[in-house]
């Protein structure tokens, strides 16, 4: 063949047809010798040409890889596999992890869809723990922790490496594996005898507490050991870190004869252990997490629940307040209660009400104030404007009959009092008069008690007969009518305050009469004119000695000479000295008494 | 260690769960045999100084309505078949059994139990050992009677697989 090789082009053209050819046909011989003999020259070129002319190149040789790939995979389906896996792995992973995000994203509008306690408290956990609702969602169902991971040989069921967490090892682990290998096979047959169409490998094995997830891929499979069943997100995990163990080990997979004891089993169950240790440790960030979140919203959810029951508590207390009012007095009152206040809303039929209304709040809520917004509904108000107008006409009527009787009252009460006080005058002149009266019949009485007083030290005047005797002054000599001086001085000083005691009497009085005396002796007219003559005499000298003329009573003084017709007896025997005196007394106007009495009685 | 996947196979009756009791280490619950017709117990045996360990899947007894799983044979390398030295009919059956092995593992080792044979005589056991020689020696390399009931040739029998699996690799 002849290559001119500064022209690849030209080389690619040629060589081609014979590459496809050769290629066909060795993989037709099964001989490998002329693609081990070409390939060493042709990885040149065919780099070489993939940099300047890589549609062509592709278009030429996917005639070729693709038939190839094909009949490799289905003559080597596990060692295919082995070698694809940890690419597809990853793939599908991705692909299932974008699959998860649709499906989140349908949850999510589900949830948003939907109104729900469940919903309303994974959404406050979702805000606390800041992880999404979603997410929240799916851990509901999971919350899963792996303790084990066996790598089994699948064709066998024989454990090649297994790797547990401290204190979770799992006894007779090749007992186990090949067990949850027959189950599982068991499970498989069963599925594809069920005619079902997509032939499904069982994933998921569960038993009381313990879940298995079982993951193939070629010639092993992996099973998860967990405590419950996993989410996607941690399917996704382990299927990765399987896809990481088979792309590294698959060789030793595919060789796998039982025997265990090679390093690199140990290499593996130390890839797993420090798996196991990772997602423990990650699980506990979470737990803790959730638990946190848990707690935050306990006590949320307690709060919340407290609160509610509270608000159920009060709205309790309000209703049956609010339900008591209607009873008692027909009215709807809404009641809100704020700290120590009851605030009271509500339309009332009558202002009336509300009295009755606020002493039942007080009475059942004991509030310390009553906020009262209670009005009176239009209707209400009406009717009561028109009851008030009414009321008001009636009471300006009452008020005018009042007004009228008041005036009348008043004027009978003037009236009364008129007379009252006429009656209180007549009494008082009744009174006086009587007091009069009194006064006049009852003269004498007074005059002697005055005098009495007046004149008690005086050893002339004579209390019984109220008479003045001056027969102790010596007053005359034998026969004669002159009188001793000094004696009738102190006479004429006793006779003045007799007389000022009569005086205020004086219209009363009749007389006051000065008597003359003389001894038994004697001729009897002789001493009738001696006697009249020392009378006479002792008027004259008490008239100029008293002041018997300013007390306007010198009309009043009389005389008179007795002779000896009253002699002054001592023992029986005359005291002629004595008798020779003078003596005075008074005498009342019975008849101007009596009319004046008369007069007082008239004026009754 | 090396570990490998035995199965015990025969008709319906013929003593297999028995043999399994008196031979294993530890074994699942019989009731898997009934639930998912197969149960699988483990043995430790020491060959020429190499420690095997035998798991072996005791797989349900076939019977013409029902036959075995043939899910259960896949990856056995080494396969004990049992069969009733009291009834022919089950030794008969035995090629079948090895027909149905062949085709999925194609290569194992055989090994083939004469169980209940505490029930015949040794002149009968002989009779019928030579018999069944005659006709699976070809296949099987171990033949001999076992009694599951005085536990004679189990030891040996389970002994001759482990020592024909190992060294077939």
């Amino acid at each position: 063949m002849d290559l001119r090789l500064e022209d690849p082009e030209e080389i690619i053209k040629r060589v081609t047809p014979l590459l496809n050819e050769i290629l066909l046909k060795n993989l037709e011989e099964k001989e490998g010798r002329t693609v081990e003999i070409l390939s060493e020259y042709l990885a040149s070129v065919i780099k070489r040409a993939s940099q300047t002319h890589l549609p062509e190149l592709s278009e030429a040789l996917q005639k070729v890889i693709a038939p190839a790939i094909s009949k490799e995979i289905a003559n080597n389906q596990e060692v295919m596999i082995d070698a694809l896996y940890p690419i597809m792995g990853g793939m599908i992973s991705k692909y299932v992890t974008q699959s998860i995000k649709e499906l989140m994203e349908q949850i999510n509008k589900k949830i948003e869809q939907g109104l729900s306690f469940e919903r309303i408290k994974r959404k406050m956990k979702a805000k606390l723990s800041g992880v999404s609702e979603t997410e929240l969602l799916l851990e509901e169902s999971s919350d899963a922790l792996i303790s084990s991971m066996f790598i089994i040989h699948k064709e066998t069921g024989i454990l090649i490496s297994s790797a547990s967490l401290e204190n979770r090892e799992i006894n007779e682990p090749h007992l186990v594996a090949s067990m949850a290998s027959a189950i599982k096979d068991f499970i498989n047959d069963w599925i594809s005898r069920s005619g079902s169409e997509t032939i499904e490998e069982v994933q998921i094995l569960s038993y009381a507490n313990a879940t298995l997830y079982i993951e193939s891929a070629g010639s092993v499979y992996v099973i998860a050991f967990l405590d419950s069943e996993p989410d996607y997100e941690l399917r996704s995990e382990i299927n990765t870190f399987f896809a990481s163990l088979v792309k590294e080990h698959g060789s030793f997979f595919h060789a796998f004869e039982g025997d265990d004891s090679s390093p690199e089993t140990k290499e593996i169950a130390e890839e797993m252990r420090a798996y196991l240790l990772a997602q423990k440790n990650i699980h506990r960030e979470e737990k803790g997490k959730s638990n946190f979140a848990k707690y935050i919203l306990t006590a949320v959810a307690l709060a919340v629940g407290g609160y509610v029951l509270y608000g159920l508590y009060v709205w309790y207390g309000e209703y049956v307040v609010e339900k008591r009012i209607a009873r008692e007095t027909g009215t709807l009152v809404s009641i809100s209660r704020s700290e120590e206040k009851v605030l009271l809303e509500g339309y009332v039929d009558d202002l009336a009400k509300t009295k009755r209304i606020e002493t039942i709040v007080k009475e059942m809520l004991k509030p310390k104030e009553i906020v009262d917004h209670l009005h009176l509904d239009v209707r209400s108000l009406q009717n009561l404007m028109g009851k008030i107008s009414q009321e008001k006409a009636e009471m300006r009527r009452k008020l005018d009959e009042a007004d009228r009787k008041t005036e009348q009252s008043t004027r009978q009460s003037e009236a009364l009092l008129a007379k009252v006080d006429s009656l209180d005058k007549r009494l008082t002149q009744q009174e006086k008069r009587i007091a009069a009266f009194g006064k006049i019949i009852h003269m004498d009485q007074e005059i002697a008690q005055k005098l009495a007083e007046a004149l008690k030290a005086s050893p002339y005047y004579h209390e019984r007969t109220q008479e003045l005797d001056f027969a102790k002054l010596d007053l005359y000599p034998v026969m004669q009518s002159s009188f001793n001086e000094k004696g009738m001085r102190v006479a004429a000083s006793v006779f003045e305050k007799y007389l000022s005691v009569l005086a205020p009497y004086r219209a009363y009085i009749k007389s006051i009469v000065i008597e003359g005396h003389s001894d038994s002796t004697g001729n009897p007219k002789r001493n009738l004119e001696i006697t009249q003559k020392r009378a006479d005499a002792a008027k004259a000298y008490f008239l100029s000695h008293t002041t018997l003329r300013n007390l306007g009573m010198d009309r009043l003084l009389t005389t008179q000479g007795v002779g000896s017709k009253k002699p002054v007896l001592v023992d029986g025997v005359e005291d002629k000295n004595a008798s020779r005196r003078i003596t005075v007394h008074f005498s009342l106007d019975k008849e101007k008494i009596l009319k004046k009495a008369k007069e007082v009685l008239n004026g009754l | 260690m090396v570990s490998k996947k035995m199965i015990l196979i025969g008709d319906f009756g013929v003593g297999k769960t028995s043999l399994i009791r008196r031979f294993v280490d530890n074994q699942f619950s019989d009731s898997y045999l009934s639930t998912i017709g197969v149960k699988i117990s483990r043995k430790s045996i020491d060959v020429d100084g190499i420690t095997l360990q035998m798991l072996i899947w005791d797989i349900e007894g076939g019977t013409e309505e029902k036959p075995v799983n043939t899910t259960y044979i896949i990856g056995a390398q080494g396969c004990i078949l049992v069969a009733d030295l009291t009834r022919e009919s089950t030794i008969e059956h035995i090629s079948t059994y090895i027909e149905t092995v062949e085709k999925i593992v194609p290569g194992a080792s055989y090994v083939l139990a004469l169980n209940k044979s505490d029930k015949l005589s040794e002149d009968e056991q002989k009779q019928l050992c030579e018999k069944t020689e005659n006709r699976y020696a070809k296949r099987i390399e171990k033949i001999l009677p076992v009694s599951a009931k005085s536990g004679q040739g189990v030891e040996e029998m389970f002994m001759a697989l482990a020592t024909q699996t190992l060294t077939k690799g």
